[in-house]
């Protein structure tokens, strides 16, 4: 088998020490075949690295120029981690200079008292098998860290393209809804009733559209953390008495009671109220969904038992609930409700997904209990002060 | 006497449902299609409110804003933003230009009519500055 080669860089300003490491590796019969350069200068040898790419170095400490530690960080600064293995040879060993030329970048130390032919191969190349695990390593990162900003750019083109695609779906779709209500309202002359309901049948597509649209820019948003709230203190009390109210109707018409049971004397709640009267108009709507006629529908805000800076606001539905397996993907992205019940229209399966992340954002946290056949109730957490708190965990468990 | 309104709108079809909705309000209208137009057809007969478009041919919603802002004829007219666009930060760039109100489409025709109602029913300069009710994005 051919022996590798191997370009040795000696830089000591010893003639008869830089005679015997040649010797010394010279007279092993390994696998490496060696071939030397020499330096007797710190500044001559980093001379010799910038021209030559030497495949290791043996350097003296004391040079008549640099010191070791001068050296290295001289070599680390004009290749960092691809500069050549460095093993570091002097005559007065000491722990501190070990840990010295260590942690400036050598990758080996031998005291010349305990130099041997074994002890300098052996150095040689446990030095060059390191250093190219090292570059190799530092290749994998830089690949993965290019991978990664490509990931990053395309996520950025993903997400510019579904802000042009929102708005070229939207200007249309707003025409659309328009003239529909435009007719709806009687401006293009009487509507009998059943016209009048084939048209509020379209305008509601409308709302659909827009909403799937708007959660579909939310996602990409909280995927690429740009979706930011701004908080301010306010009313929870008056935040879900008006998503309520925006419910009523819908509810009123599908026969469901809808009411509210809120504490007394609440505290403020510092949110960003666009925000979390969406995440409230959300499981409302789920819960309008998946409850049958004539059943219903209870929201309640509350102090969080344990926790005295949180309120607590449940959404509790008599609907057909949700078996206990699933509870836990409920709120992943993606996620749909059984595609074998025909009775559900789809969705995007983003809604509680981002609801989730909007209430993490406040710091809170948002879970589900729920039987099956009894009911649901969508719950989550707003604080009472201004808080840059991270997500605590203890609810999680109850979720993982 | 009739008050007026400009839209600057550059979809057909939205300003034709725009105009069927203030004509049927009484309001008299006028419509430019770019942010050129815009700022002409505002100097020739000033309105009383402008429902603006943000992205627009010729230059955006902003654009003609800051033009009628500067012009003494129509300086401290009374405008409505209307857009399709869901960027952050709009909301916020529309009061720093001087809008009352900010709407996205699809808009609620009931919601803008009665916007419309209330900025003009208030003398010039009486208005609160928008946003202090609602909550940015």
């Amino acid at each position: 088998m051919a022996k590798t080669s191997l370009q040795i860089l000696i830089v000591d300003d010893n003639p008869e020490d830089r005679d015997l490491y040649k010797r010394l590796l010279l007279s092993l019969n390994g696998k490496y075949e060696y071939r030397f350069l020499e330096a007797e200068l710190g500044e001559d040898g980093l001379a010799v690295c910038r021209a030559e790419y030497p495949d290791c170095i043996l350097l003296d400490y004391y040079l008549p120029d640099l010191d070791g530690l001068e050296f290295l960080t001289a070599l680390e600064g004009e290749n960092g981690i691809l500069s050549a293995p460095t093993i570091m040879l002097t005559g007065s060993g000491s722990e501190t200079l070990v840990a010295e030329a260590m942690r400036a970048g050598a990758v080996d130390y031998i005291p010349k008292s305990r130099l041997s032919r074994n002890s300098l191969e052996r150095a040689v190349a446990n030095a060059i098998d390191k250093h190219r695990l090292q570059v190799a390593i530092e290749k994998h990162r830089l690949d993965l860290e290019q991978t990664n900003q490509e990931l990053r750019r395309r996520n950025e083109e993903i997400q510019n393209f579904y802000h042009i695609l929102s708005h070229e779906l939207k200007t249309p779709l707003t025409a659309i809804r328009e003239f529909v209500s435009i007719v709806l309202d009687g401006l293009a002359g009487p509507v009998s009733a059943e016209q009048r309901d084939y048209l509020q049948i379209a305008k509601d597509s409308c709302n659909q559209i827009t909403l799937g649209l708007n959660d579909l820019l939310d996602a990409t948003r909280l995927e690429t953390g740009k979706l930011h709230i701004s908080l301010c203190p306010v009313s929870i009390t008056q935040v879900v008495s008006e998503a309520v109210a925006v419910m009523l109707p819908a509810t009123q018409a599908k026969e469901i009671r809808l009411q509210q049971v809120i504490a007394l004397a609440l505290p403020d709640v510092w949110i960003d109220a666009r925000r979390i009267s969406q995440v409230l108009a959300n499981l409302l709507s789920n819960a309008l969904k998946f409850t049958p006629k004539g059943g219903e529908i209870e929201v309640k805000v509350s102090h969080e038992p344990q926790r005295p800076a949180w309120i607590r606001v449940s959404v509790s539905d008599t609907g057909r609930g949700i078996e206990p397996e699933r509870c836990e993907y409920v709120f992943d992205r993606l996620y749909q409700v059984r595609s074998d019940d025909v009775a559900i229209e789809g969705g995007l399966g983003l809604g509680l997904y981002i609801c989730q992340e909007i209430v993490r954002l406040h710091g809170g946290e948002i879970w589900v209990d729920s039987t099956p056949d009894i009911g649901s109730t969508f719950s989550f957490t707003v604080p009472t002060h201004s808080t840059d708190a991270p997500p605590t965990d203890e609810r999680k468990g109850l979720l993982a | 006497m009739k008050q007026k309104i400009l839209i600057v709108e550059d979809d057909k079809n939205i300003v034709k449902a725009l105009t069927i909705r203030l004509k049927a309000k009484g309001y008299e209208v006028a419509v430019a299609q770019d942010a050129v137009m815009a700022a002409s057809v505002a100097m020739k007969q000033p309105p009383d409110l402008v429902l603006l478009d943000i992205s627009l041919p010729g230059g955006n919603g902003f654009v003609v804003a800051e033009r009628l802002q500067n012009a003494v004829l129509t300086a401290g007219v009374r405008m409505i933003f209307l857009t399709a666009s869901k960027q952050p930060g709009l909301r916020e760039k529309a009061m720093a230009f001087g809008a009352v109100d900010f709407f996205e489409k699809p808009y609620e025709a009931e919601d803008l009519l009665a916007a419309i109602h209330i900025a003009l029913a208030a003398p010039l300069g009486s208005l609160p500055p928008m946003g202090s009710q609602e909550q940015s994005l």
